[in-house]
C-alpha cells in the first residue's frame, strides 16, 4: 500500500516495470566503438606527445606506468561500453516516453507527453555514415530532466518526434 | 495631446522606454567596457606615456564615447514594446535589430528591479521571464514605475483569465483580492537574521580567500607566510596555536560584521505581500527589488531553520518558481525570517490540501547512513592516518581519533531525521540535522520522474526517485524498491491522465 487512506488501486496504474524496452541497434554499438577509439587514440598521441616533447619524468619507468594505467583504462571503458550498451533502451508509450541506461548506475527517466516543451533531432557526420541519430526532449527549466537517446536508427527519431508532436498537439 | 475619452492602455501600441533608458543603457556599457578593458587601462595608466600615445588615447577614447552614446541612443529608438494577438512584442536592437515575441501564455513570472539611478527617476527594470527556449528572456531597462504596475497587472489578469478556464478548476470571481502584507522586517527581526546566518562557512570562505590571496603574493614577499612569521615575529610552535585562534577569532568577528551588513542591505525594509495572484516580495537598500511569485508558478516550497534561528522561531522561506531558462538565483525567491503563521499561510496557498491530508511517512534505509559515513568517515580517516604515521604531529593524532566518532554522531543524526511524507496530492519531505529543512511538492509540479538504482541499492533492493519541476528537483533516496516504482507509477498516471488528476 502506498498511501493510508487509499483511494486508487495503485496495482491498477499502469506499471513501468512490465514494459518492454526497445534496445538500440547494432550499428550504434559500432559508432560509439569508433567515437571511443577516437577520443582514446586522441589522449594515447596526447600522451606521446608529451613523453616525447615534454619534460616530466627524467626516467623512463614512470611512462611504463602512465600508459599500463592508460592501457587498463581504455580495456575496463572498452568493456564497460559494451555492457552498457546492452543495457540501454528506450519505450514510446501512449502518455509517455522512458529512456533507461547505465551498468552500476541504472536510471530510468520517463517524461509525459503533456510536460514536453519541444523535441529536437540530431545527427552528427559519423552517425550520418551509418544512418543513425538521435532525439532529446526538453522540458520546462531544469536540464536533469531532458531526456536524449542518442545511436537510433534517423528515420526512428523522425517517427518518434512526429508522434509526440502529434501528442502535445492534441494535448492542447 | 488632449484627454482621449477611453484612452486605450499604452501596452497595446508601440511604446519606447523612459528616457531614463538611455542614461542607463549608457551607464552599462561603460561598465561592461571597463570590465573587459581594465587590465589594459592600468597598464596604460602605470606605463610611462610619451606625448603623442597619450595624445592617440585621448582621442581612442573620445572615439568609444561617442559610439557608445549613439549606440545607446540607437537602442533607445528601436527598443519598442507592445501586445497583439495575445503576443508579447519587443523590438530592439542598437546596430543588428531583433523582434521577439512571446505568447502571453508562456511568460511566467515579471520581476521589477529598482537600482539607484533607477530609484532617482522613480523608474523600474522589468524582467519578464518566460518558458520558451533559451534567450526568450524580455528585459526592460526602465519603465516608469505605474506604467510598469499597470503592464504586469494586465499581463497577470490575462493569464490568469485564460489558463484558470482551461483547467477549470476554480470559477474566482474577478473580484480584486485587497493585498496583504503578511510580513514587515524592523531593524531587530534584521539583526536576528544577520545574526543567524551560517558564520562559520563564510569565514571559512573569507579566510580561503585571504589564504590564496596570501600564497599568491608570497613570491613577491621573497619569504614564506611562516619564516616571516618566526623571524620578525619569533613565533614557536605554542605560540603558533594561540595565533590561529586568534586569527579564527578575527575572522568570525570580520564575517559576522560583514554578514550583518549585507543581509541588512539586501532585505532592508523587507514587505512581503499576499496579493490576488500569489505573493510579491519587496526588499533592498540601494538596489529595491521587487519580486513577484504567479501562485500556479510556484513550483515547490522549502523552509528550513538552523538552531539559532529555531531558537527565535524563525524560517528562512524559499520559493521554487518557473522561470526561463538559466536564470539562476533569480528563479528562488527568498523570505529570511519568517514565523510559523507566514510559512502556514504560505503553504495553505500552495497546498491548501496538505493540512488536512493523510500522510504515509517514509525513511531511507541503513544503506544511506552506511553509504555515507564509508565516504565522508572512513575514506578521509584512512587519509588521516597515513598523514599521522608519516609526519607525526598531536594535531593530526587527535584529528584522527575524533573524525570517525564524529561523523557518525552527525551523520546518524542527519539519517534519522530524513522523512519521506507521502500522499495523493503531493510529497512532503524533512532533512538536516544542523539546519532543518522542509520540502513541499505538489505532484502536479513534476516535469520528469527519474528512478536510480546504484549497484548498492540493488543489493538492498532499494531505489532512488528524482522529482524534476521546471525549478530544480526534490530527490528520494534509498527506498524499497517496490514502493519506488510504484510510487513512480502513481506520479505519472496522475499526470497523464485526467481522472488521477481530480483524484
Amino acid at each position: 500500500m502506498l498511501f493510508e487512506n487509499q483511494q486508487i488501486a495503485t496495482a491498477a496504474l499502469p506499471s513501468v516495470e512490465t514494459v518492454q524496452f526497445q534496445t538500440l541497434p547494432p550499428q550504434a554499438l559500432k559508432l560509439r566503438t569508433i567515437g571511443w577509439c577516437i577520443t582514446q587514440g586522441f589522449i594515447f598521441l596526447v600522451l606521446i606527445g608529451v613523453m616525447l616533447f615534454g619534460d616530466v619524468f627524467k626516467q623512463k619507468w614512470p611512462w611504463i606506468i602512465v600508459f599500463g594505467i592508460w592501457g587498463l583504462q581504455a580495456i575496463y571503458f572498452f568493456w564497460m561500453a559494451r555492457r552498457r550498451f546492452y543495457r540501454e533502451g528506450y519505450a514510446v508509450r501512449e502518455k509517455d516516453i522512458i529512456h533507461t541506461k547505465g551498468y552500476w548506475l541504472r536510471t530510468q527517466l520517463t517524461v509525459p507527453y503533456n510536460r514536453v516543451q519541444h523535441v529536437e533531432i540530431e545527427q552528427g557526420p559519423l552517425a550520418r555514415a551509418f544512418g543513425l541519430g538521435g532525439i532529446s526532449v526538453y522540458t520546462a527549466g531544469d536540464s536533469g530532466g531532458d531526456l536524449s537517446i542518442s545511436g537510433i536508427e534517423y528515420a526512428e527519431a523522425e517517427r518518434i518526434k512526429q508522434f509526440i508532436a502529434q501528442k502535445v498537439g492534441n494535448d492542447e | 495631446m488632449s484627454e482621449v475619452s477611453t484612452p486605450t492602455p499604452f501596452y497595446f501600441q508601440p511604446s519606447r522606454q523612459s528616457p531614463v533608458a538611455i542614461l542607463l543603457i549608457l551607464a552599462r556599457l561603460f561598465r561592461s567596457l571597463i570590465g573587459q578593458f581594465w587590465p589594459v587601462l592600468i597598464l596604460l595608466l602605470l606605463r610611462r606615456r610619451s606625448a603623442n600615445s597619450s595624445q592617440m588615447w585621448v582621442w581612442v577614447g573620445i572615439g568609444i564615447t561617442i559610439i557608445s552614446v549613439v549606440r545607446s541612443l540607437l537602442t533607445y529608438f528601436r527598443t519598442r514594446f507592445y501586445v497583439q494577438n495575445n503576443e508579447f512584442i519587443l523590438e530592439k536592437g542598437g546596430f543588428t535589430r531583433r523582434r521577439l515575441s512571446v505568447p502571453l501564455e508562456n511568460i511566467q513570472t515579471i520581476t521589477f528591479q529598482q537600482t539607484f539611478l533607477h530609484r532617482i527617476f522613480n523608474v523600474v527594470s522589468v524582467e519578464i521571464d518566460t518558458s520558451g527556449a533559451k534567450g526568450s528572456e524580455i528585459s526592460i531597462n526602465a519603465l516608469d514605475r505605474e506604467k510598469a504596475g499597470e503592464l504586469r497587472e494586465y499581463l497577470l489578469s490575462w493569464k490568469k483569465e485564460n489558463t484558470s478556464s482551461a483547467a477549470a478548476q476554480e470559477k474566482t470571481p474577478s473580484i480584486k483580492t485587497p493585498e496583504d502584507t503578511l510580513l514587515q522586517l524592523d531593524f531587530g527581526d534584521l539583526l536576528r537574521i544577520g545574526l543567524s546566518q551560517n558564520h562559520l562557512r563564510s569565514a571559512g570562505i573569507l579566510f580561503g580567500v585571504l589564504a590564496s590571496f596570501a600564497r599568491e603574493i608570497q613570491p613577491i614577499l621573497g619569504k614564506s607566510t611562516y619564516k616571516y612569521l618566526e623571524e620578525e615575529w619569533g613565533l614557536t610552535f605554542n605560540f603558533f596555536w594561540t595565533f590561529a585562534l586568534w586569527i579564527g577569532v578575527f575572522f568570525l568577528l570580520v564575517s559576522v560584521v560583514a554578514t550583518m551588513i549585507l543581509t541588512a542591505v539586501r532585505f532592508y525594509n523587507l514587505r512581503f505581500v499576499r496579493t490576488g495572484e500569489g505573493f510579491r516580495l519587496e526588499a533592498g537598500l540601494f538596489t529595491r527589488r521587487e519580486q513577484a511569485a504567479y501562485l500556479p508558478k510556484i513550483q515547490f516550497l522549502r523552509w528550513s531553520a538552523n538552531p539559532l534561528q529555531r531558537m527565535w522561531g524563525m524560517f528562512n522561506l524559499r520559493f521554487y518558481q518557473a522561470a526561463g531558462y538559466e536564470l539562476g538565483r533569480k528563479q528562488t525567491l527568498q523570505v529570511p525570517g519568517c514565523y510559523l503563521s507566514q510559512v502556514d499561510t504560505v503553504r495553505q496557498a500552495y497546498f491548501p490540501e496538505s493540512m488536512a491530508l493523510p500522510w504515509t511517512w517514509l525513511s531511507p534505509h541503513r544503506l544511506y547512513f552506511y553509504q555515507r559515513l564509508v565516504l565522508l568517515g572512513i575514506l578521509p580517516l584512512i587519509g588521516l592516518m597515513v598523514k599521522t604515521t608519516l609526519d607525526f604531529s598531536w594535531f593530526w593524532l587527535v584529528l584522527s581519533l575524533l573524525w570517525f566518532p564524529a561523523t557518525i554522531w552527525w551523520q546518524w543524526n542527519l539519517f534519522r531525521r530524513k522523512h519521506y511524507g507521502l500522499s495523493t496530492e503531493g510529497l512532503w519531505t524533512k532533512s538536516g540535522f544542523f539546519t532543518q529543512s522542509q520540502t513541499l511538492l505538489l505532484w502536479r509540479n513534476v516535469q520528469a520522474v527519474v528512478l536510480h538504482q546504484s549497484f548498492m541499492d540493488a543489493r538492498y533492493q532499494l531505489v532512488d526517485l528524482t522529482f524534476y519541476t521546471a525549478s530544480g528537483a526534490v530527490e528520494i533516496e534509498n527506498i524499497p524498491f517496490s514502493r519506488g516504482t510504484e510510487l513512480r507509477d502513481y506520479v505519472l498516471a496522475k499526470l497523464e491522465y485526467k481522472e488521477y488528476m481530480l483524484a
